[in-house]
């Protein structure tokens, strides 16, 4: 009993865990994208709506903009020898495209950001 | 006294499982999210243009351009769940690994969708995106020549300011 009691202890003292949270950029209003109107909106609407783009893309004379927000959640228990561990990354992305005339033709959006989770490896996270 | 050959064992093996030669690790990393279900069903090549691939898909993680005015679109994701053990014995020196998260870096799987000059689509290729994206991830902006109306005002603007007529292009 003092033996598997010692063990216990052994395991406790030897455990440790960790979460993290790595954060890039801020989250995406989805509203505000969904206010940009192809053919109508132009780079300024982008820029007044968004703010200054995370990369600018040329394409030929036309050009695409991204927006980026990505989160990675970690979570990590280890005991002796025995190391879980979890990482979750997901990002809201926005990409806007401009004609040659600086007009917007097309919006694309992705907003998966909020659904970053901690998780062990068994979990199913979705 | 019976109990020495035990706590003898026990205190044996406590310094190897306390060492780092030995480790065993269960791990799951994911990475961005699959397309939504029936996104790449709903796509016909020479028929669907961007608008409907960015209604179905979303956005994509990359965006590029490819000759003769097209277009190229990749979409990845990546899931991987391991189970694994290690035994490692220290002969020489340590080395300094590292680990990039870099979109293209990891075995990300996913589509890559190229477009024409009139947001067409005409090209669908699955796989993982380091085979299917041969371009580099970003290239150093070289100057053209342009003639559209609204760099014309941009460069009228900036009479005086070399190179003028110009303006950064891929």
């Amino acid at each position: 009993m003092r033996h598997l009691l010692s063990i216990l202890l052994l395991a406790l003292l030897s455990s440790s865990c960790f979460v993290s949270r790595d954060r890039v950029n801020e989250p995406l209003s989805q509203p505000l994208v969904l206010d940009l109107e192809p053919g109508v909106s132009s780079g300024d609407d982008v820029l007044d709506a968004l703010g200054a783009p995370a990369d600018v893309v040329q394409l030929g004379r036309r050009s695409a903009w991204l927006y980026l927000f990505t989160q990675t959640k970690s979570a990590a228990f280890s005991v002796l020898v025995l190391t879980l561990m979890n990482t979750d990354t997901r990002s809201d992305r926005v990409w806007v495209f401009f004609d040659e005339a600086g007009t917007l033709t097309h919006v694309g959006g992705s907003f998966d950001g909020a659904e970053t989770a901690y998780d062990m490896p068994w979990s199913a996270v979705e | 006294m019976g109990d020495t050959p035990a706590r003898s064992a026990l205190l044996a093996l406590v310094p190897l499982f306390l060492s780092s030669c030995l480790s065993v690790t269960w791990e799951h990393h994911r990475r961005h999210a699959p397309l939504p279900e029936g996104a790449l069903e709903q796509l016909r090549v020479d028929r669907s243009d961007l608008t409907l691939v960015l209604a179905a898909c979303g956005a994509p993680l990359r965006v590029w351009e490819l000759p003769a005015g097209e277009t190229a679109i990749a979409y990845g994701w990546y899931r991987e769940r391991q189970l694994g053990a290690q035994i490692s014995v220290p002969l020489f020196d340590r080395f300094s690994g590292s680990f990039s998260f870099d979109d293209f870096d990891v075995d990300l799987f996913g589509v890559v969708l190229t477009f024409d000059a009139f947001h067409r689509l005409r090209r669908l290729r699955r796989g993982y995106l380091r085979d299917l994206v041969t371009e580099p991830a970003r290239r150093r902006p070289s100057f053209v020549a342009t003639d559209s109306p609204r760099s014309s005002q941009r460069e009228r603007r900036r009479a005086g300011s070399p190179p003028s007529g110009m303006v950064a292009a891929r």
